[in-house]
């Protein structure tokens, strides 16, 4: 198949273009190995289905960034038939510092000038036949990504060039003549050895004077690599300056004669929007307080504003869907078996409890994209930066924590949003120290069971203590696992703001929507089977899929795990079960306690015999009060910001005019009395802030991270959990308090 | 080229001067990387935000806006423009 790839500078309007020209047909993976993400699509072009790979952005095509490394060796190795080099009018110098390199690696290039409204609003003005001159007579082709204008003749510009595969005439910056020199010379021992054929010998000679570590240990007989050492040295004894430095500053120049001849601007650019804004938003005190509002605003979504469309996707796989697998089983006759238990306590309660996390997923891809494409995320990093870098992080890093109070597995996701990998994990890793909305309930149970009116200082302390173990966390892994990385200078550039595109917001919640769905049904569904086996099979008597969680293989590992936990305080095998059905999710906590400790499950509503119509009907009316609810929810943002201002108490908006169901769980609480002392709930409810989160977290740190780095953040949320719990009930009983 | 006594460090220079830049003291990856972003040697700058302490913001080569650590800022060295 024909491979086209797009390549350029961050922020120079690639996806734009890569979502016009692929539409929905588009594919988003990661790079192999790498954490990365990958962007690939079809078009259809002059009768035949082409591939067309978004490469990460660039600036350079060294190997300083995971983006810049995949970048160059994806031009290397995978030999596309075209590549489209999309350059940002308005910010013509630096992004043809990218071409320059693609020229050298001679691959069949075309120039896609991206965004020339904005420049031409900024009244700059490029002479495109002349720039096409000056690159050697490459095809040059004005374009508009966000509103796909220029796409036709970009498309005949690529029938034309894969077609006849030409490479244009070679234009390179004279490099000076040290360097050129040396190049001379490399370029006669990279043609000379066989193995190096396919390199573009130019560029190789080039990377290997700019010390590319990576591409000298690659190749072999690393002769060449041993020669450039020679050839830096003389370069440096000759000129006084690096080579590296050299090539940079000669490329410049070329490119600063090239923009100089091609480039014409009508009045002396003064501050632009951007610059107006930013004045406000990147400043150092206004700017934080910008972000911090924006963030409670996100957090509002994640939390509350979604809250009603959770719970009609809830109401759906609770009610019809599992009476539906019921019924259906029944019609089989299948109905009361294990089969009837596999599919409705296993994989609809399994799968249904992590796909109710949609909407809130949702709710933080829209923020995101919004953030991520009106250029706004370049300033929180920017104003987050000074905090963050005092835990070794970086400014972006705040994001995905913050979004983890609300729930943990889009705050992994979020870590996407930054650029180095190390970063990314580390993020990650604290972001399930985050105290999400699926624990507060547990909280709130204990809370009311041991300390009745004094519970909101149980819940306070526990969000604090996620916090602190998350700042531990971050030094610890910045200090002694990552030690290499944290020397990471703060360098990013601030494109300008605009309108957030449509069609990228939509693509990019979708693509990331739907790959969190299909992770629901591939790794998700084994794992709740998994579980739903260990609680089926027996121990000793009983009958498979019939007996009592204690009785269970499930029951019979709790009580092996027990005794560990003993020296928290809570060693019984009820609290154990209790935890290991917390690591499904930490909703269920409370339903599988109230099953184990009161002998019974809180019966659900008696079921009503419903047909299929009511369900529907019931579904599009539970959709219809969702919505409702969800207005109710955004309007309902404005007084819960004002609440936080102490003494005041603007009441909340209540659009269906419900009463909050506040069910007391007394019969639950008093057992719990029984079971706990109040020192060990504290620790038990330590523990649960501080271990695995649920599996949706656990899933989202392979499909991210990998197995690895899933197994050791499993590892040590155990460990750290019960350390803490250990650590608040001994020192509780040192100071009295059992 | 100014004399040495022009020569400052770019955390020095206040919003809204323009200078010159002459020398990263850094090493190999950062002179890289920075050269990759449009801070190459005798590159122009123009400081648009960043009085003491935090991060700033700079214009180079026309439109583009970088945004540097306050840490980077010591290590890159300037040229003021030369005055009468």
């Amino acid at each position: 198949m024909v491979t086209i790839c797009l390549a350029g500078n961050p922020n120079a309007g690639k996806s734009t273009i890569f979502n016009a020209l692929t539409g929905a047909r588009q594919h988003v993976g990661n790079w192999p190995g790498k954490t990365v993400e990958k962007k690939e699509g079809r078009l259809w072009l002059d009768g035949q289905e082409i591939a067309i790979v978004d490469l990460p952005g660039a600036y350079s095509l060294s190997a300083f960034s995971a983006e810049e490394t995949i970048t160059r060796d994806f031009l290397l190795e995978a030999q596309p038939d075209a590549v489209v080099a999309v350059v940002d009018a308005a910010n013509l110098e630096r992004n043809l510092y990218l071409v320059l390199q693609l020229l050298e690696m001679r691959v069949p290039l075309i120039i896609a000038l991206n965004m020339s409204d904005v420049a031409e609003n900024r009244h700059i003005h490029i002479d495109r036949e002349r720039l096409a001159e000056w690159l050697g007579g490459l095809p040059v082709i004005a374009v508009i990504g966000s509103r796909e204008i220029g796409l036709d003749a970009l498309k005949e510009a690529m029938v034309q060039v894969t077609r006849r595969r030409v490479i244009t005439a070679p234009v390179y910056a004279d490099l000076g003549p040290a360097v050129e020199r040396e190049i001379a010379a490399l370029h006669g021992l990279i043609e000379a050895d066989a193995g190096l054929k396919d390199y573009p010998a130019r560029w190789l000679a080039i990377k290997l004077l700019e010390d590319e570590g990576d591409l000298g240990a690659r190749i072999s007989p690393p002769l060449a690599a041993a020669a450039a050492a020679d050839a830096r040295r003389r370069i440096a004894d000759e000129t006084g300056e690096d080579a590296d430095t050299l090539i940079a500053d000669a490329r410049y120049r070329f490119l600063g004669r090239v923009v100089g001849q091609v480039v014409t601007r009508a009045g002396a650019g003064g501050p632009t929007f951007s610059d107006r804004l930013d004045r406000v938003l990147a400043h150092r005190r206004w700017g934080v307080l910008v972000f911090l509002a924006l963030m409670w605003i996100i957090f509002q979504f994640t939390a509350n504003v979604s809250a009603p469309l959770l719970d009609w996707v809830d109401g759906i796989i609770a009610g019809p869907v599992t009476r539906w697998a019921a019924a259906l089983l029944d019609a089989v006759g299948l109905g009361g078996s294990w089969v009837e238990s596999l599919v409705v306590d296993g994989i609809i309660a399994g799968v249904g409890g992590v796909l109710v996390f949609v909407p809130v997923l949702f709710s933080l891809y829209v923020a995101l994209a919004v953030l991520e494409d009106s250029g706004y995320m370049a300033r929180a990093a920017l104003v987050m930066d000074r905090f963050m870098q005092r835990l070794g992080l970086h400014g972006k890093s705040f994001l995905p924590m913050l979004v983890g109070f609300g729930c943990n597995v889009p705050g992994i996701y979020a870590t996407r949003t930054l650029e180095n990998p190390d970063d990314r994990k580390i993020t990650a890793f604290l972001t399930t120290f985050m105290s999400c909305g699926a624990r507060l309930p547990v909280y709130v149970i204990f809370g009311s069971a041991f300390f009745g009116a004094a519970s909101g200082g149980l819940v306070f302390g526990l969000y604090a203590l996620g916090v602190g173990v998350a700042v531990l966390t971050s030094l610890l892994l910045t200090r002694v696992v990552f030690r290499s990385k944290t020397a990471a200078p703060f360098v990013i550039e601030l494109p300008p703001y605009r309108l957030p595109n449509p069609k990228t917001v939509g693509l990019y919640v979708w693509s990331n929507t739907s790959r969190f769905i299909h992770n629901a049904g591939t790794v998700i569904l084994a794992a709740s089977v998994v579980i739903w086996l260990l609680l089926a099979v027996p121990v000793g008597t009983g009958q498979f899929a019939g007996v009592a969680p204690g009785d269970s293989l499930f029951g019979a590992t709790s009580r092996i795990i027990a005794p560990v936990l003993s020296p928290a305080g809570f060693g019984q095998w009820e609290a154990a079960s209790s935890l290991m059905a917390g690591f499904v999710a930490k909703e269920v906590v409370i339903s599988s306690m109230s099953q184990i400790y009161t002998g019974a499950a809180e019966e659900d509503e008696p079921e009503q015999p419903s047909t299929l119509g009511e369900d529907l009907a019931g579904i599009v009316t539970g959709l219809g009060e969702a919505v409702v609810l969800t207005g109710q929810e955004i309007v309902n943002i404005v007084p819960r910001t004002l609440n936080i201002i102490p003494g005041l108490n603007v009441p909340e908006a209540n659009f269906l005019g419900r009463a909050d169901d506040a069910s007391s769980d007394t019969a639950l609480e008093s057992a719990l009395r029984q079971a706990f002392t109040p020192l060990a709930a504290v620790a038990f409810n330590v523990f649960i802030l501080l271990y695995v989160p649920c599996m949706a977290t656990v899933a989202a740190m392979r499909q991210e991270f990998g197995a690895r780095w899933m197994l050791a953040q499993v590892a040590y949320t155990l460990v750290v959990a019960w350390l803490a719990a250990v650590l608040v009930y001994q020192g509780g009983l040192l100071l009295g308090l059992g | 080229m100014p004399d040495d006594a022009h020569f400052m460090p770019l955390s020095m220079v206040r919003p809204g001067q323009t200078v010159e830049l002459v020398r990263i003291e850094g090493g190999h990856k950062l002179r890289k990387r920075l050269a990759d972003l449009g801070l190459n040697l005798g590159v122009s700058i123009r400081v648009m935000q960043g009085d003491s302490g935090g991060p700033m913001i700079l214009a180079v080569k026309g439109d583009t806006r970088l945004a540097l650590g306050r840490g980077i800022t010591h290590k890159i060295i300037v040229a003021a423009p030369q005055q009468k």
